[in-house]
């Protein structure tokens, strides 16, 4: 739970059918190919490495893109992608992942991060050659303390428990459990150094303190808090003059139709861009009107094809760069270019969860052996996916792709094959028949792959004595019903926050998922004393807790991640479905980073330029 | 019963009425099914930060509070501000920036019919069961008929593959260049220009010839029924006692058509003004989200299934209160043309 | 308009009959050996076109009714056995399910550019093509419907000639207006024809819903596989995701075609690979349903209000102004797809896929304008002398009502419902467009739209734009019936007037 909400939003929301649409629109490529790609893609902490040969100058380009209705550009209220693409390129956090590639972490507005204590003290020294855009000046260590305490306390906030409940910050809380005010431990020491104490060690505070959330604004912007009365109004900061510390600033939002931000000058920005001297974002939501207004009438400077246009044949992979992306072409497009290509493995996993005390066991086999993986990418989705018989991905799995693959041998319910004879024969030991057929409600969140899949798996189900009902919902429906446990079968994602396979396997620690609780994990109700699998799977969790090494636990974590995939199976609490593959397109004309797992929305697009269109 | 009397009754009457259409609103977006804090969170929120949002929205009050408040804050025009489209925006303002689009769309879709269906209309009346009074009615009829997604898709798909589908001809450089088919950023240019205080007539065009589709679809069903009333009206005026009269007096046709038939025709078309701000504010909400106009129809369904209520209870109140006035007007607009309506009846 | 309400109080038909019944039992012979053609048919019909499991489902689920259970599987059963009996019009009878024959075509030229070839079926009705042998069904369906008609035609002329009493009735002239009347009679033919396709949706299919569309990996079909030359089998679901229609590459059935299962395709196929005329048919039977279950509601609210309140007026007939005031002070098709959105996730959503909490939003918010139409009527009828004759005569409200003014308003009624079904016929498809209202898998005319919206432009366009065609024709032949009714009973009248022509557009949907 933690950030890469940008991430998983933006796939839970938005898959499949139009979805993919989406999915597209976000990505675009790489530069004009092989060549230039090394400059930025390999890239090390110190940003000054990233120049190379590249002239620091800003040409008039607008790069042109498109989005979908954006909400806020408060960072602290910030919770949807379409938002987020604004507010990555206003605002600076303290750390950054380049380029969206999630398994490097690098220091942004920090100079350095110093962590001592086991991990539970932070010391954040910034760079001092930052300054706010405007007449904001210098970003000093009160301007951090400030933007946390509006993360904390701000009634805009929507992700406080962020700083106070993930990171953990030591913070006092009063009779309600409410937060109290200007109670968090984080201290401005000098004019550029800030200590921070956690309540307990945590792993990944560099990659927390990434997410846009995080960002930092000048103190006493708004008066949302105690002790400030506000430069201006909560609304004029949030919709029309956001000030931070990033490459561009807002021009204008019509909330309806278009946002425009524009490049601060070269040398303004602490690092190097940005090379455009603005960005045009379209408001376009219909998909098909996004092929028109991308492909045939060329009005962004990223083609989307959504998937009644989009044809596998004329996608042509050439090779593969060093972080695993295969790229190419695709085309011709209706526009007659054929345009450089490039696919990026997300760190995401899509399943259909069982409620367990609402769905017996053999029916849950039955639908795992009915499942064809394989079936549902190819002639649902029609885009290169990875089907999945594992819930962690193979980028972060144990042993990696290989291991992956040949542990994926001993799947019981058959990968990419429909066992409806297996399903029939389960489903028959367990008394069902024609006449007597089971009746499971299947809630999909409103997405046109999602209902077209539950369409396919209906169909194969009657034929095991499973008559399942589709009910298609709202997203937050369906989470508002999973966490009081209504649901019995349910489709979800889930993204990645920091690469390591504990941060998926989380949702199948068994006690996390008793929707009894305020706030379980995923709602599947795997109780320990009803199935000797959840039990295996809770033992399993201890022994990565009891682990922590980091070197010398990860034979003990791997083993212990290994059991918890096998009690996955045992009792198909989660059926993996597969992992999403993005296609990224750019016009010819475009210089862009490939960006990486993390998805478009957080790649910093001061390093896009522009060329000559024609 | 003076014209003033019968008009403060009928505003009396509307009261009720007003809230009626308000209580339900409040019932069905505050005790229905969708949560706007699952809407903002999606799967990722803690239960923290969404009991936090809870209490700062005051999602937590007493219903019978939370309903006075809301009765309250309608009735003093304060509509409060936006949960989830645009946290922390007024509502006012959310909806002023996207009303002019939808009234642009709308105010075409008035016009084509009127201009068009009317005329037509009354050209049919004056020439009973020729061909052109068939082709006409016929034509009207099948118009109406068309479901108006279903026609705007087409529209949509048609005018963008135009060099493909209609024999070369091409829609968007036709008279003037809008390479988007149908939309509304012409007009917003257009609408920024205006307010910068200048005028810029290609620029309108330009606006014009982006909305003319939409409009045509949304105003379809006006046109048809506006067709046929008029034809209806004309048919009937044409055989009434008084014209029969004039016409032995020997008033050439021209003057009579123009002078006593046509006046008395539009009569029956008044009520057809309410049933048409119905059909406008109803087929905006399909329209724009098919042609993916952000105006207030597409505001509203947004609003609506992303569970931002003060949103889209404000915009229901203010179509309640705009229907309600229209119907108020169209009465008193009645008794001033024809005087023959009395004050009675309602 | 039937001849009861103006003749009832005479002597009963049935003393006439008994009179004279040689020409009733001639008619009544021949219309018994047409119903005996068809009679599994009609109970099938009746068993499956409502949702009689969900309904029982919900009704047994009250504990008191759930005493009733054994009575109900009692008539069930019945209804069952009954829609086993054999019928003329049958899939069995003219199957066109089948597949080639192996050695090739058996006959092969071209004539003036067209590729003819002709290939043995084995399956088929008399070894036809697949085409060929639904053509023969369809038409015989068609065939059977008119001969019906035409049989009730002469009904009613057997009755004019022998058993009424008077000469003539105003009844004679509102038929004779009718039989003159084209545009209505246009109107007539499209109604039956979509009417027709509804009752008989499951014989018109080139396909069933059970094995097409609902249980697809539950049946299986034999198909020549062209490149083997050998008859192959294999499950109807694996061959529909072969023969999707989907815009781009050659994945397309288009209008008319053969799929490579050796299925015919009279309409082609939907993104999903399921037959559009079998979709498009059963859709027919969804929206029929919809739409008169929702007039039915409304017309009863309606009328028993119009009736109530000109009978009492003052008080009465105010609060019944108000309350549909408030109602259409609100917009229609926002208040739709708000209860839609709302209600969407209820129990009640569940019943017939969404198909009945459709109808009953457009029953409970669609009477203010019938009620309006026939509002009017009823005050003028109240006003006339039989009316107070009968009040004098010491006759009680309610019989006054139902005998001397209901059916003064009926025929208003008439026209309204007929308006405002095509109204309704397009809302419900503007809602499942939108994804509120009626849920997979039942078939219904807005998802098809929706589903090949995308691909309009594409070669497979035939998903959106034949359901969209199919809808103006059906709404513009309910309206021009509209059109035909209320000049027959009424050429002066133009009553359903703003509110009626509102009604039939569907409120901008």
């Amino acid at each position: 739970m933690t950030d890469n909400d940008t991430t998983r939003r933006r796939f839970l929301q938005a898959t499949g059918g139009a979805a993919a649409a989406v999915a597209l629109a976000g990505c675009s490529g790489g530069g004009d190919g092989g060549d230039d790609e090394s400059q930025d893609e390999d890239r090390t902490a110190e940003p000054e490495t990233e120049t190379t040969t590249r002239e620091q100058v800003q040409s008039d380009k607008t790069y042109r893109r498109i989005n979908s209705t954006m909400t806020t550009f408060d960072p602290v209220a910030v919770t949807d992608e379409a938002s987020i693409y604004l507010v990555h390129n206003l605002f600076d956090a303290l750390t950054n992942y380049p380029n969206g590639d999630a398994q490097s972490i690098e220091n942004l507005l920090a100079e350095e991060l110093e962590i001592t204590g086991g991990g539970s003290e932070v010391t954040v020294t910034l760079r001092d050659d930052i300054a706010f855009n405007g007449d904001y000046g210098d970003v000093t260590a009160s301007d951090v303390v400030y933007s946390f305490e509006r993360l904390a306390a701000s009634t805009n906030s929507r992700r406080a428990s962020f700083l106070l409940g993930d990171l953990g910050v030591s913070h006092e809380r009063d009779g309600d459990d409410a937060y109290v005010p200007g109670s968090m431990a984080i201290e401005a020491t000098d004019e550029k150094t800030v200590e921070m104490s956690l309540d307990a060690p945590f792993h990944a505070i560099a990659e927390i303190l990434a997410y846009d959330s995080f960002a930092i604004h000048p103190e006493g912007i708004v008066g949302d808090i105690d002790g400030y009365d506000g430069d201006m109004s909560y609304e004029e900061f949030a919709q029309e003059n956001p000030i931070g510390a990033g490459a561009f600033t807002l021009d204008h939002w019509d909330s309806g139709s278009e946002a425009v931000i524009d490049a601060r000058p070269i040398g303004d920005y602490h690092e190097n861009g940005p090379y455009v001297s603005s960005i045009h974002f379209q408001v376009v939501e219909d998909s098909n009107a996004r092929y028109t207004y991308t492909v045939i009438n060329e009005n962004a400077d990223h083609p989307v094809v959504p998937n009644a246009q989009y044809d596998p044949d004329k996608v042509t992979v050439e090779s593969r760069d060093s972080k695993g992306r295969d790229y190419g072409t695709y085309g011709p497009l209706e526009n007659g270019r054929t345009v450089p290509y490039y696919q990026v493995e997300e760190i995401v996993t899509y399943y259909i969860a069982f409620n367990q005390k609402n769905v017996p066991k053999p029916v849950r086999q039955a639908f795992a052996h009915v499942t064809n993986q394989d079936q549902i990418v190819n002639d649902v989705l029609k885009k290169p996916a990875k089907t999945a018989p594992h819930y962690v991905p193979p980028g972060i799995f144990p042993g990696g792709l290989e291991e992956y693959e040949s542990h994926a041998e001993d799947y019981p319910y058959g990968i990419d094959e429909n066992r409806i004879p297996e399903a029939q024969s389960i489903m028959e030991e367990a008394g069902y028949s024609d006449d007597d057929m089971y009746e499971l409600e299947f809630t999909t969140y409103e997405s046109g792959f999602w209902e077209e899949t539950a369409g396919i798996l209906r169909d194969q189900l009657a034929s095991a004595y499973i008559d399942l009902s589709v009910t298609p919902t709202k997203f937050s429906t369906l989470t508002e019903r999973g966490r009081n446990g209504d649901l019995d079968a349910y489709t979800l994602g889930w993204g990645m926050d920091y690469p390591a396979p504990d941060n998926f396997l989380k949702l199948l620690n068994p006690p996390q998922t008793d929707t009894s609780l305020s706030a379980p994990i995923s709602y599947v109700d795997w109780d320990p004393e009803e199935s000797e699998a959840a039990q295996n799977a809770a033992d399993a969790w201890q022994q990565f807790k009891d682990n922590p090494d980091p070197e010398g636990g990860q034979e003990a974590r791997n083993e212990a991640y290994i059991a918890m995939e096998e009690a996955n199976w045992e009792d198909v609490v989660f059926l993996d479905i597969y992992h999403p593959i993005t296609e990224a397109m750019d016009y010819p004309w475009v210089t862009r980073p490939r960006f990486g797992g993390a998805g478009p929305a957080s790649q910093k697009l001061a390093k896009v330029s522009i060329d000559d269109r024609d | 019963m003076s014209r003033w009397s019968y008009f403060a009754k009928r505003l009396i009457l509307s009261i009720p009425v007003i809230l009626f259409g308000t209580s339900l609103t409040f019932i069905a977006i505050r005790m229905g099914p969708i949560d706007p804090v699952a809407a903002v969170y999606g799967d990722s929120g803690t239960a923290a930060d969404m009991a936090r949002m809870r209490e700062s929205l005051g999602l937590n009050d007493p219903l019978w509070q939370q309903y006075l408040e809301f009765i309250w804050d309608m009735f003093r025009f304060d509509l409060g501000q936006s949960w989830v489209l645009q946290p922390g925006s007024r509502t006012t303002d959310l909806i002023l920036s996207r009303a002019p689009r939808t009234v642009w769309m709308g105010f075409w879709a008035v016009l084509i019919p009127l201009f068009i269906g009317i005329p037509l209309g009354f050209y049919a009346g004056l020439n009973p069961n020729t061909v052109g009074d068939y082709t006409a009615s016929f034509g009207g009829i099948v118009w109406r008929a068309m479901p108006n997604f279903w026609l705007a898709v087409i529209l949509m798909i048609g005018l963008s593959n135009s060099e493909s589908l209609l024999f070369g001809f091409d829609w968007k450089g036709f008279i003037l260049h809008t390479p988007q088919v149908i939309g509304t950023n012409e007009f917003q240019s257009a609408w920024n220009g205006m307010q910068a205080g200048q005028l810029e007539p290609v620029q309108w065009a330009k606006a014009t010839k982006q909305i003319l589709p939409a409009s045509v679809v949304l105003g379809s069903a006006s046109m048809g029924n506006e067709m046929r009333i008029g034809r209806t009206a004309m048919l009937e005026t044409k055989h009434s006692n008084y014209v029969e009269m004039a016409k032995a007096k020997g008033v050439s046709g021209r003057s009579l058509v123009w002078k006593h038939m046509f006046r008395n025709a539009l009569i029956p078309l008044v009520p057809v003004i309410t049933a048409e701000a119905n059909l406008l504010l109803g087929g905006s909400v399909l329209i724009e989200s098919v042609l993916s106009i952000n105006g207030i129809g597409l505001l509203f369904f947004r609003a609506l299934t992303q569970a931002d209520l003060p949103v889209a209870g404000a915009l229901m109140y203010v179509f309640i209160l705009l229907l309600v006035f229209i119907n108020i007007m169209q009465d008193l607009l009645y008794t001033i043309i024809d005087p023959r309506v009395g004050y009675e009846n309602e | 308009m039937s001849q009861q309400t103006t003749h009832g109080d005479d002597a009963p038909l049935l003393d006439r009959i008994r009179e004279n019944p040689q020409p009733a039992i001639r008619w009544a012979a021949v219309a018994a050996v047409l119903l005996a053609l068809q009679v599994g048919a009609v109970f099938a019909a009746m068993m499956e076109l409502p949702p009689w499991d969900t309904i029982a489902g919900y009704v047994l689920g009250v504990p008191l009714l759930g005493a009733l259970e054994p009575a109900f599987s009692a008539v069930a059963g019945v209804g069952d056995r009954l829609a086993d009996v054999p019928t003329l019009l049958s899939r069995e009878l003219i199957p066109n399910r089948g597949h080639r024959v192996g050695n090739g075509p058996v006959f092969e030229t071209t004539i003036a550019g067209f590729d003819l070839v002709y290939w043995q079926w084995d399956g088929t009705f008399l070894g036809l093509p697949a085409a060929v042998a639904w053509f023969v069904r369809v038409a015989l369906v068609y065939l059977y419907a008119f001969v019906w008609m035409g049989w009730l035609w002469k009904g009613y002329l057997v009755f004019r000639e022998n058993y009424r009493y008077a000469d003539w009735t105003p009844a004679d002239d509102v038929i004779d207006r009718m039989r003159t009347h084209r545009w209505g009679q246009f109107g007539f033919v499209v109604i039956t024809l979509f009417v027709v396709m509804a009752l008989f949706a499951p014989a018109l299919g080139p396909t069933t819903f059970d094995e097409n569309i609902d249980k697809p990996y539950s049946h299986e079909l034999e198909y020549l596989d062209k490149e083997t030359g050998e008859v192959e089998t294999t499950l109807v679901g694996n061959a529909n995701l072969q023969s999707k229609s989907r815009g781009s590459g050659n994945e397309n059935i288009g209008v008319g075609s053969y799929d490579e299962y050796d299925r015919w395709h009279p309409f082609g196929t939907l993104i999903n690979g399921k037959d559009l005329f079998t979709f498009i048919a059963l859709g027919s039977r969804v929206s029929l349903f919809i739409g008169l279950v929702a007039i039915g509601i409304s017309s009863v609210i309606a009328f028993g209000l119009a009736m109530v309140s000109a009978y009492y007026k003052g008080p009465v007939d105010l609060a019944t102004v108000l309350l549909s005031d408030s109602i259409q002070a609100m917009p229609r098709l926002l208040v739709l797809i708000a209860a839609a959105v709302l209600l969407g996730e209820t129990w009640i959503a569940d019943i017939y896929n969404g198909g009945f909490l459709l109808a009953l939003l457009f029953g409970s918010w669609g009477w203010p304008g019938l009620w309006r139409a026939v509002r009017g009527p009823s005050f003028q009828v109240v006003e006339r002398e039989w009316v107070d004759a009968a009040r004098s005569y010491g006759q009680t409200p309610r019989r006054i009502m139902q005998k001397h003014m209901a059916p003064y308003v009926v025929g208003y009624l008439l026209i309204y419902a007929s308006m405002s079904l095509g109204g309704i016929i397009i809302a419900t498809s503007a809602l499942s467009f939108l994804g509120l209202g009626i849920t997979q898998p039942t078939p219904e005319w807005g998802r098809a739209i929706s589903m090949g919206q995308e691909y309009i432009a594409t070669q497979s366009w035939h998903i959106s734009i034949i359901p969209g065609l199919l809808i103006v024709i059906v709404v513009t032949g309910f309206n021009a019936l509209g059109d035909g009714i209320r000049d027959a009973i009424d050429p002066q009248s133009d009553s359903g007037g703003a509110s009626g022509e509102s009604a039939a557009a569907g409120g901008g949907a």
